[in-house]
């Protein structure tokens, strides 16, 4: 997009103009992003805000290779992880054979009355560990492996994680669109 | 099972893909300032440097012209008043918003919009701001762009495509955006300030007046002092302060010889008179006995003709005379802002109100020792001095900024009664202070 070259080179030039232009276009998505991380408003601002002072003073590394959309979206859930990382330690693992897998959705089932705003809510309810894992994998694409290495954590646990993310998730769907599962039921 | 499982990512993954919200208010500005003094910290190192090899410079060259050595007390190192102050205002004080002229009027003029249509979309995020619950509810535009204002939101910043196009249109003739953006302004500032000048003589063709110039070389010029600046604008700015000034030069040529008090008192008091450009030095040292090598600058009741030093044996003493002038300076200037960017560029005016609080004249002994001797007589204790010069600020950090100006001084009154020239000296000098906002 020549536009978005032009706004880039002049936040590069120091414009001022160019860089708010540059915030107030990508800010709510990326704000959006940070509410998924985030365990309140708070700190989805200081997410927000500390990500884009990185990519203010990171823009020159931006090649224009691949989406720029994308690069401003990693630095971002890097920003989110700096602060998470850390607090988890390494903890047993449990035997992943003997975690309880969540019932599948019925093929009947229909979630289109959920709206991105409840998804948001549901997921910002899972513990931070979950919620982080769940992220990387689900929403952002990364590998366990992956995972593994942004957060320090043992590719175990990060199956561990998700799939404990993915139990909540799902009981949490169940309380929003009014439907109680029994798992045990559903094998 | 595993495609089963992967239902809720999917689920997950396409609800949040597209999603927006609006962050709150006020993390722009703080990223602004953030961002604003990182990239000043990136230049600091070579700011920093370049500030310490003017100062350096400005030193060596004091070192290097000035043969007396260190012992001379005057020579002080003071600050001057002729300082830029800090050029980075990066933030305007809350005001009523004010709107250019052709902008006002288009927005006067404007019809009241539709908000279900595309502004509907647009202003959606706004809406907050509107105190109206329908969005239905036509608005008059001049309520929305002051709204927008208000809350620091910049209509015209927005890419034309999403913007509303009346609304966008409206500032594609403001220049400057500063003039309709609301803010803080930085008021206050106070600095540490610091100069070397040189005085420059005008020629003339007084050939003893020349004679006498040509025996004597001016010292670069020192002063420094706090200064307070206050932003009445983001382009215009007063400053005035506390300043110590240096000046002096050193009357060669002559010839001092010490024991003369047992001869003194023979002619009457040995009240010594030694013209200079400056003024007259009067001396009432009795042991010492001056001449005049290159002429008859000597005013003495014990003449050449009367008395012989060198044939009384008396000890040879020296050669040079220091005449040193202290001033404390009050300065009022005014500055104007040309250029308001990472480097700001600053047009300066003004006056400094100068009080005379050190006149004195010292014989340098050849072992460097420093004798004083009298002091110049006529020297005018309050001075006028105008300054105008242009300027260069940099802000090292959020609150602390250097600047760097030259500036041309003129004595808008004479410096002297009785000078043999009714001396209006002016100076050519080289700034830089350091100010801290508060």
């Amino acid at each position: 997009m020549p536009e978005q070259r032009k706004i880039i080179r002049g936040c590069l030039d120091g414009s001022r103009r160019d860089q708010e232009l540059l915030y107030r276009r990508y800010s709510p998505a990326l704000y959006a992003a940070c509410l998924q991380y985030a365990g309140n408003d708070e700190e989805a601002r200081d997410i927000l805000q500390e990500g884009f002072i990185k990519i203010f003073g990171n823009l020159s590394k931006y090649k224009g290779e691949g989406s720029f959309e994308g690069w401003m979206r990693r630095i971002i859930v890097n920003t989110a992880l700096e602060k998470y990382r850390g607090r988890f330690g390494l903890y047993r693992v449990d035997d992943i054979d003997t975690i309880d897998e969540p019932a599948a959705f019925p093929d009947s089932y229909d979630y289109s009355g959920l709206e991105a705003m409840d998804l948001l809510e549901i997921i910002r309810e899972l513990p931070p560990k979950y919620r982080t894992v769940f992220n990387l994998y689900a929403i952002e694409g990364y590998s366990h492996k992956e995972i593994s290495e942004m957060i320090k954590i043992s590719e175990g646990t990060s199956k561990s994680n998700l799939s404990r993310a993915r139990s909540i998730l799902r009981k949490k769907l169940d309380i929003y669109m009014g439907i109680k599962w029994n798992m045990a039921d559903a094998r | 099972m595993q495609d089963k499982r992967e239902q809720i990512d999917i689920l997950f993954r396409k609800g949040l893909e597209d999603m927006e919200i609006l962050p709150p208010g006020g993390v722009w500005n703080s990223i602004s300032s953030e961002i604003a003094v990182k990239s000043r910290k990136k230049m600091n190192l070579a700011i920093a440097a370049a500030a310490a090899t003017l100062i350096a410079m400005a030193s060596s060259f004091w070192i290097l012209t000035d043969t007396i050595p260190n012992k001379i007390a005057q020579g002080t190192f003071t600050l001057n008043q002729d300082v830029m102050p800090p050029g980075v205002y990066r933030q305007v004080v809350h005001e009523e918003p004010a709107l250019k002229d052709d902008a006002v009027q288009l927005i006067a003029e404007s019809r009241a919009v539709n908000m279900t249509g595309d502004y509907g979309l647009f202003l959606e995020p706004y809406k907050q701001f509107f105190n109206v619950d329908n969005l239905n509810t036509s608005l008059e535009l001049s309520q929305i762009a002051n709204a927008l204002i208000q809350n620091d939101y910049h209509p015209g910043l927005f890419p034309k495509e999403t913007a509303g196009t009346v609304i966008y249109d409206m500032y594609a003739d403001v220049e400057d955006l500063s003039e309709i953006r609301p803010g803080n302004i930085d008021r206050w500032y106070i600095g540490a300030v610091f100069s070397t000048s040189q005085i420059m003589r005008s020629a003339t063709s007084n050939p003893e007046l020349k004679s006498m110039m040509n025996a004597e070389k001016m010292f670069l010029t020192h002063s420094g002092g706090l200064s307070v600046l206050f932003n009445i604008s983001r382009k215009i700015s007063i400053s005035t302060g506390l300043y110590y000034s240096a000046y002096g030069q050193m009357i060669e040529n002559m010839a001092a010889y010490s024991g003369f008090s047992e001869y003194a008192g023979t002619k009457g008091p040995g009240v010594v008179k030694i013209n200079t450009s400056a003024g007259n030095i009067v001396s009432n040292k009795k042991d010492y006995y001056f001449s005049d090598r290159m002429g008859d600058r000597v005013t003495s009741a014990y003449g050449s003709d009367f008395f012989d030093p060198v044939k009384e044996g008396l000890p040879y003493s020296g050669n040079s005379l220091i005449q040193n002038f202290n001033y404390f300076e009050l300065p009022l200037m005014v500055r104007y802002k040309l250029i308001d960017r990472i480097f700001d560029l600053n047009l300066l005016s003004g006056v400094s109100y100068s009080l005379l609080t050190g006149n004195n004249v010292n014989l340098i002994a050849y072992n460097g020792e420093k004798i004083h001797i009298g002091q110049t007589e006529g020297i005018n204790p309050f001075t006028i001095i105008g300054s105008m010069g242009v300027g260069m600020g940099y802000s090292l950090t959020g609150s602390l900024s250097l600047s760097i100006e030259p500036v041309v001084r003129y004595n808008l009154s004479s410096f002297g009664y009785h000078s043999p020239f009714a001396n209006n000296p002016w100076s050519v000098g080289f700034y830089s202070g350091l100010y801290f906002r508060f």
